[in-house]
């Protein structure tokens, strides 16, 4: 009833143009398209005026029903002078004020006014009023129609390659405008556009590159094809995702601590070193709440005595179990049922809480009765293997900062933030509910919050870093810890399908599974780096497609979608990094997470190892041996590529140059993962945490001294003075830090003396020393807050230049400690490469005198 | 001029020092300082390295009926001193009289001072109860020196209404970080006066006392001493009040 009533409408518009004459067949299509265009366009009154009737209003020379052949020149004078000559017209009554006036006629009249007879005016303001109802309901699914049918138009035809040349061109420019724009709308203009390129390349992809007359073509151009969709997928889940970082904002707690909930704190330990777990329950111990409401539990799983005589000694509660079921998540069931906490934190033993902690995250939990989950970041004070192999410790950000920064952020908007098993409160109640962490997989932490959230809980995340703790320390430990994410993903997946099953929103659904996407990247990853070799080597064309083709389409998709991601992306991960690490990771998740997928219920769970130490540089061979042999393929297949150009046929050289250009790029991001394989070392036990802030140091002789702390480990500090203050420093000396207004005064030992620097060890090491010391170096509330101030903001193209060094160091070191020719040649070849650089002119200073 | 008045809760929490180095931490921004000493002891002018004979001040020209101008030094550093003047125990009890008195000649003083060519005045007084109508001389603030000790927290908590004004800022001076007692008596200051006390508080450094002996501020015989950077932060604090007064 509606179409036939907006059809009528339309009608009544059309005849009020066409009068009484005779409608040419132009004239009737141009009136046709002005109607509609303008009813769904539009709005209603465009300066002053119904918006359908604006051409005879502005152009009253010219009829829309009988077009002249002068017309469109009439059409640009009067649109000149309209836009630049008028003088400036006299105000007409606003829209708003008219509709209020009819608004009341219609109150005080009723449904009879539509019989009497009322001024011509009045009967306009009635149409167009109803036009507005009917126009309003169709406008948005219609658009929503156009935009789809545009948008498929876009992805769907074909283009001969000027034009595509030219499409993906403009948009390009576009596109680089968009950049330059602040806000979020230009961004999500740039995700459209990148999503088109995208999808337009895929269907192309899908529709004409495949050469179904060659079976091993066909079946190696399937494989890759199958690899480009799970890229695709996960760049729109991707997008999907990161729309709208949420970035919530800290909620404040009722003024009265009695209001404030009793909190249970979980610290559960299985191997790890005493050393590591003081200091967190240091920290625990000094969290700013009321200490009648808050319990500190130390979950040992390995049944550890001096554990026990540890937690004796500073008083905090002790729990160990009789078996190891269930590894973490067993560990923290057994704690539940023996604990009543309204709420749990759970720290892992090295995750060191600023004091700030609680009070910052409870108050979300007060305000919202169904809130289960509160996540802060993992940070880390220690570089992870990444940071300390590549030397890169705090200027570029590190694998987890993209998850952390952003990707929980996004989760957020869409209320699907997960648990990441440590730095989290979890509401007793709903954890009960569910009966208790998660034990099915070996990632417990998503599981469970997946499960929260299927009961209709909901979960929040505050990006401030309020806890900080050691990354792992070896490759070998990372790439361990890596695998058991990925597999316990896998396992979810195929246990407990985030895209099935009861109570999860559609956005949810989404976030999951793009979070579980993430992790089967594994075997993709490893197709892209051999796909070049299917031509160089095998000869066959697995993209059956001219090579100018595949340009002009892959291009436009890979430019845009790492120009957006720069955008989006920019300050948690650079350009290029993530194919570093996911090339990494790439050959060690991709078997088990296909295990996992196959049979989900195998395997254990792995504890990740650290706080170790590493005494000696050495190149891991064991751990690169997969990226070597892939390096040795690429060149390998780079030699074939270099014969081929010049002995193949002469129609087959762009394709090589492409299949070339693909190798050498795959070569540079293995450089990347080879680079990483070279094991800095790593030999203080202590991890010193670098950072600014004033003390002073007082002297036996009863002088105090300002200084600057520079870094803190747990069992002691080095400080800054002046050279002259550095004169007075003698072997014992007191340092006073600052918490809270408060000072704490701490005995110390000078271990070393520079010029301006002097290395403090801390003397007094019992409980209640080290709680104020823990308190005043480790859990500072505004510790890690600035810790990534000095971090730069992505450029692709510096970027792109920082992972070719790391790629050439990466090949130097494995040259370097290749087996006995290849260090060899390494050295001839440095050799040979500073002789000819000495051998060009050399720039000389000429003295005036001699001239 | 921006007037500072330092008085002590009780005796011996330090003020002259307090004065003479803060006075120093304000000339060294840059602020042309007058140095006023209140106190019958005259012991301002010891650490403005005055001459210890020299007997005269402004007590002394009062009695004398001579003019205050000729009792002013100035300090190699530049600052101002105007000290009370030597007087025996007649003297003191005349001027004392005349102090207490409703007509007290100084109001009058410090407005001849106040139009000197100078930024601010540092006025050394005597404790609170010594000298009652402090309140009429109208200084722009007035700072309490108190002490981390159960006597300058009893006094604070017991005579706070009398001892403290709108101006009042309080001043933890003698502050030893290693001492419990200390540590805890300042919390507890800073808990119950949250509003009136100085963000900077003043340690207790034994180059204050050193610093005196050598007939200089702190800031100048000992730069890397946590006292200067105490002294230096309460003069920017200072500074920074004048700075909003004038707006």
């Amino acid at each position: 009833m509606n179409n036939s009533r907006s059809v009528n409408i339309l009608r009544a518009r059309y005849r009020h143009y066409a009068g009484v004459q005779l409608v040419t067949s132009a004239g009737h299509t141009l009136l046709w398209c002005w109607l509609v265009f303008s009813a769904l366009f539009l709005r209603e009154r465009i300066a002053g005026h119904e918006s359908w009737r604006l051409p005879e209003v502005f152009f009253p020379h010219i009829d829309l029903a009988r077009p002249r052949a002068a017309d469109p020149l009439r059409f640009v004078v009067q649109l000149f002078w309209l836009l630049f000559m008028r003088p400036r017209a006299t105000r007409v009554p606003r829209a708003s004020q008219i509709k209020t006036y009819w608004h009341g006629r219609i109150a005080a009249k009723g449904r009879r006014w539509q019989d009497s007879l009322i001024s011509v005016w009045q009967r306009r303001l009635f149409l167009q009023q109803r036009d507005d109802a009917v126009a309003g309901r169709h406008r948005v699914p219609l658009t929503l129609l156009l935009a789809a049918v545009l948008a498929i138009l876009c992805i769907t035809v074909p283009l001969d390659p000027m034009a595509q040349f030219i499409f993906g061109g403009s948009l390009f420019v576009v596109l680089l405008v968009c950049n330059r724009l602040p806000g979020r709308f230009p961004r999500m203009l740039m995700i459209v556009l990148s999503l088109l390129a995208s999808c337009r390349y895929i269907w192309w992809r899908c529709s004409s590159t495949l050469n179904f007359d060659d079976p091993l073509g066909l079946a190696l151009g399937i494989v890759l094809l199958l690899a480009e969709l799970y890229a695709w997928l996960v760049l729109l889940l991707g997008y999907f995702q990161n729309i709208w970082p949420l970035n919530r904002p800290v909620e404040a707690l009722p003024a009265d601590s009695g209001r404030w909930p009793s909190v249970d704190i979980f610290v559960p330990s299985y191997n790890e070193n005493l050393e590591v777990v003081r200091a967190t329950i240091y920290a625990c111990m000094g969290l700013d709440w009321p200490s009648d409401k808050l319990n500190i539990y130390l979950l040992d799983d390995g049944r550890r005595d001096e554990f026990r005589d540890f937690a004796r000694d500073v008083g905090v509660h002790y729990i160990r179990r009789a078996d190891n079921r269930h590894a973490k998540a067993g560990n923290i069931n057994n704690a539940l049922r023996q604990t009543s906490g309204e709420f749990v934190a759970i720290f892992d033993c090295d995750h060191i809480p600023t004091r700030a902690f609680l009070q910052l995250a409870m108050g979300g939990f007060l305000n919202d009765p169904k809130l289960a989950l509160v996540q802060t970041p993992h940070h880390f004070f220690s570089p992870d293997p990444f940071e300390r192999n590549l030397s890169n410790f705090r200027k570029v950000p590190n694998e987890g900062g993209l998850f952390y920064g952003l990707i929980q952020n996004g989760n957020d908007l869409w209320n699907g933030a997960f648990f990441c098993g440590s730095c989290a409160i979890m509401r007793r109640q709903a954890l009960e509910e569910i009966g208790g962490v998660a034990v099915e997989t070996v990632t417990e932490d998503a599981h469970t919050s997946l499960r929260l959230h299927r009961r209709g809980y909901n979960s929040a995340y505050l990006r401030a870093p309020l806890a900080a703790g050691l990354a792992t320390e070896t490759l070998s430990a990372h790439i361990g810890q890596r695998i058991r994410w990925a597999r316990g993903m896998a396992q979810i997946l195929r246990l407990d399908n985030p895209l099935r099953g009861p109570g999860l929103k559609l956005q949810q659904r989404l976030c999951y599974f793009n979070a579980m996407l993430h992790f089967l990247s594994g075997i993709p990853r490893l197709i892209f780096l051999l796909a070049p070799l299917a031509f160089l080597l095998l000869h066959t064309y697995i993209i059956y497609a001219p090579a100018l083709m595949i340009l002009l389409y892959v291009a436009p998709h890979m430019l845009y979608s790492s120009v957006v991601n720069a955008n989006i992306q920019g300050r948690y991960r650079h350009s290029f990094w993530g194919e570093v690490y996911e090339t990494v990771l790439s050959w060690y998740i991709a078997r088990p997470t296909t295990a996992a997928l196959i049979s989900p219920n195998k395997g254990g769970f792995n504890v990740t190892e650290k706080g170790g130490l590493i005494h000696e540089q050495y190149f891991d061979w064991v751990i690169s041996r997969p990226y070597i042999l892939l390096v040795l393929l690429n060149i390998f297949g780079l030699l074939i590529g270099c014969w081929r150009l010049f002995v193949g046929p002469v129609n087959e050289i762009s394709a090589v140059l492409l299949n070339l250009f693909w190798a050498v790029y795959n070569l540079l991001i293995l450089g990347g993962a080879v680079a990483v394989a070279a094991e800095a070392r790593q030999l203080r036990h202590d991890h010193r945490v670098q950072v600014r802030f004033p003390a002073m140091v007082k002297l036996p002789s009863g002088h105090v001294l300002q200084a600057e702390l520079i870094d803190f480990s747990l069992s002691g500090v080095r400080l800054k003075l002046s050279p002259d203050a550095m004169q007075q420093i003698g072997q014992r000396l007191h340092l006073v830090m600052d918490r809270a207004g408060r000072e704490y005064s701490f005995a110390m030992t000078a271990v070393f003396k520079g010029r301006e620097l002097v290395g403090l060890r801390l003397c007094d090491q019992t409980p209640s020393n080290m709680i104020h010391y823990v308190q005043c170096t480790f859990a500072r509330a505004d510790n890690w807050v600035r810790w990534q101030s000095n971090m730069s903001v992505d450029k692709p193209m510096s970027s792109m230049a920082a992972v070719m060094s790391i790629s050439v160091q990466g090949y130097r070191r494995l040259l370097r400690s290749a087996p006995k020719p290849l260090p060899q040649l390494l050295n001839a070849i440095k050799a040979l490469v500073a002789m000819l650089r000495s051998l060009r002119p050399q720039p000389i200073t000429v003295r005036v005198e001699e001239l | 001029m921006f007037t500072l008045l330092l008085s002590g809760v009780h005796g011996g929490v330090g003020t002259t020092a307090v004065a003479a180095n803060l006075a120093a931490a304000l000339q060294g921004q840059g602020l042309r300082c007058l140095c006023l000493d209140l106190n019958a002891d005259n012991t301002l002018r010891l650490s403005l390295a005055a001459r210890p004979e020299e007997p005269a001040g402004w007590a002394r020209a009062m009695l004398d009926g001579g003019d205050w101008r000729d009792a002013a030094w100035q300090h190699a550093d530049g600052r101002w001193l105007l000290p009370f003047g030597e007087l025996n125990a007649s003297e003191l009890r005349e001027v004392w009289r005349r102090l207490l008195n409703d007509e007290s000649p100084l109001p009058a003083l410090l407005a001849q001072l106040r139009e000197l060519p100078m930024d601010c005045m540092v006025i050394d007084a005597p404790v609170v109860t010594a000298l009652p109508n402090l309140d009429s001389l109208a200084v722009d603030c007035q700072i309490v020196v108190a002490a981390p000790d159960s006597a300058s927290y009893t006094l604070l908590k017991q005579r706070g209404d009398s001892l403290l004004s709108a101006t009042s800022r309080i001043l933890i001076n003698r502050l030893q970080s290693g001492v419990e007692l200390n540590s805890d008596i300042a919390k507890l200051m800073a808990d119950d006066f949250a509003a009136l006390l100085l963000p900077s508080v003043i340690h207790e450094d034994l180059v204050i006392a050193e610093a005196e002996a050598q007939l200089q501020p702190v800031i100048v015989s000992a730069p890397d001493s946590q006292a200067t950077q105490d002294f230096q932060r309460l003069a920017v604090w200072c500074s920074a009040l004048r700075m909003r007064q004038r707006e």
